[in-house]
């Protein structure tokens, strides 16, 4: 339940505040549970906003996010 | 020599959740990344209906949170002034009778959103077409539809940061390429003989009609040989409540019909859009006086 209530509170705030400020609650979601729906998340955003764009930024760095998590979190105490 | 091999195998244990997972995110991120490259739109579609409520819901939160502020004047009259402001808003967006336009609300403006867009709440459903120009005002085009879903729309700006248009400059009367920077801004980038100054009219061609803006700031050291001037709109992105949108798509055009778009925007300085009621003219000043006739007639009988 809290994991869901974390999930979209940073929805909320990444779509309206800047991706910045969404960028270190990711990756702490990340480092805190592994969690792959943040890909999907970042594609939705990608797919309804990211018309103007021919990369998809959100999606890749959710990825990179995620990978990055993945390889820390064994050096770090959670 | 047992301890060692012991120890080995508890690494090789100990790595396979990690493959397991790398192997999850791959299944996950390439389908969903071949989507995206391939069928932007399906994914949109589906995107839509779970973004759009979170949008609504913000600028019905705004809303009521500036309702809220005045408190000590009746809300009902607050309620009633901003109903008044948004009738004389949607008047003059849907005055002119060139061509036929839908009005919109919008739900998300540049600052607030990824990708630098503006969100309207009309779709598919509305008539909203792919490509149609989008106003503010009655005349001042800001942009165009690039994705259309059910009930909403994402209409890329000018100033969406990579995005290029030819703009035209009045004062030193020349055709130039403004480059979006996002935030509402457009950059253009002159030689440094160019008289740019600061409030110098910018119309884009392509956008069918109107003025876009004007220079807001202007970068130029002598010493360079280029100079930078800063186009804005003439209103704020985050006062924006209202636009109309085209029901015709845009097509590209040749440079005869953007010497006469040009032409026409020159005319159009002249003019001020004056609230129906206010501006007298030999025709409505007749038929006000039939009206008033009429109504006097009808009071003696």
């Amino acid at each position: 339940m809290i994991r869901f209530i974390f999930l979209i509170s940073l929805v909320v705030i990444v779509i309206f505040t800047s991706p910045f400020l969404a960028l270190p609650l990711a990756v702490w979601y990340s480092l805190r549970y592994f969690a792959p729906e943040l890909i999907f998340i970042a594609a939705l955003l990608d797919a309804y906003f990211g018309a103007v764009s021919t990369i998809p930024y959100y999606t890749l760095s959710a990825f990179l996010v995620i990978i990055v998590t993945m390889f820390i979190k064994r050096y770090i105490m959670i | 020599m047992k301890r060692f091999l012991s120890t080995k195998t508890t690494n090789r244990h100990r790595t396979s959740p990690e493959k397991h997972e790398l192997v999850l995110l791959g299944s996950i991120f390439l389908p969903l990344f071949l989507l995206l490259w391939l069928f932007p739109g399906l994914l949109g579609q589906i995107a839509a209906p779970i973004i759009k409520p979170f949008l609504s819901a913000e600028t019905k939160l705004r809303q009521s949170l500036s309702n809220q502020d005045q408190t000590d004047v009746n809300l009902e009259t607050v309620e009633l002034e901003r109903l008044k402001a948004e009738n004389t808003e949607l008047r003059t967006l849907l005055g002119g009778e060139s061509e036929a336009r839908i009005a919109a609300g919008v739900i998300g403006r540049p600052t607030n959103l990824p990708y630098d867009v503006l969100v309207i709440d009309k779709g598919e459903r509305d008539g909203i077409v792919k490509d149609a120009p989008v106003y503010v005002n009655d005349n001042q085009a800001i942009g165009f539809v690039v994705a259309v879903y059910g009930e909403s729309s994402v209409v890329a700006l000018v100033t969406t940061p990579g995005w290029r248009s030819t703009v035209y400059i009045y004062g030193p009367n020349i055709y130039t390429t403004a480059v979006g920077q996002g935030g509402g801004i457009a950059r253009v980038h002159t030689p440094q003989g160019i008289k740019l100054e600061e409030g110098n009219i910018v119309v884009v061609p392509s956008l069918s009609a109107g003025i876009y803006g004007r220079i807001s700031a202007i970068d130029s050291i002598p010493s360079r040989t280029e100079q930078y001037g800063y186009v804005a709109m003439n209103m704020s992105l985050n006062s924006l409540h209202l636009v109309s949108v085209g029901t015709r798509p845009l097509s590209t055009i040749d440079f005869e019909t953007a010497k006469t778009v040009v032409n026409e925007a020159a005319r159009a300085l002249l003019e001020v859009s004056v609230p129906e009621g206010i501006l007298i003219e030999a025709e409505s000043a007749s038929s006000t006086a039939t009206s008033t006739t009429a109504a006097t007639t009808t009071e003696v009988q």
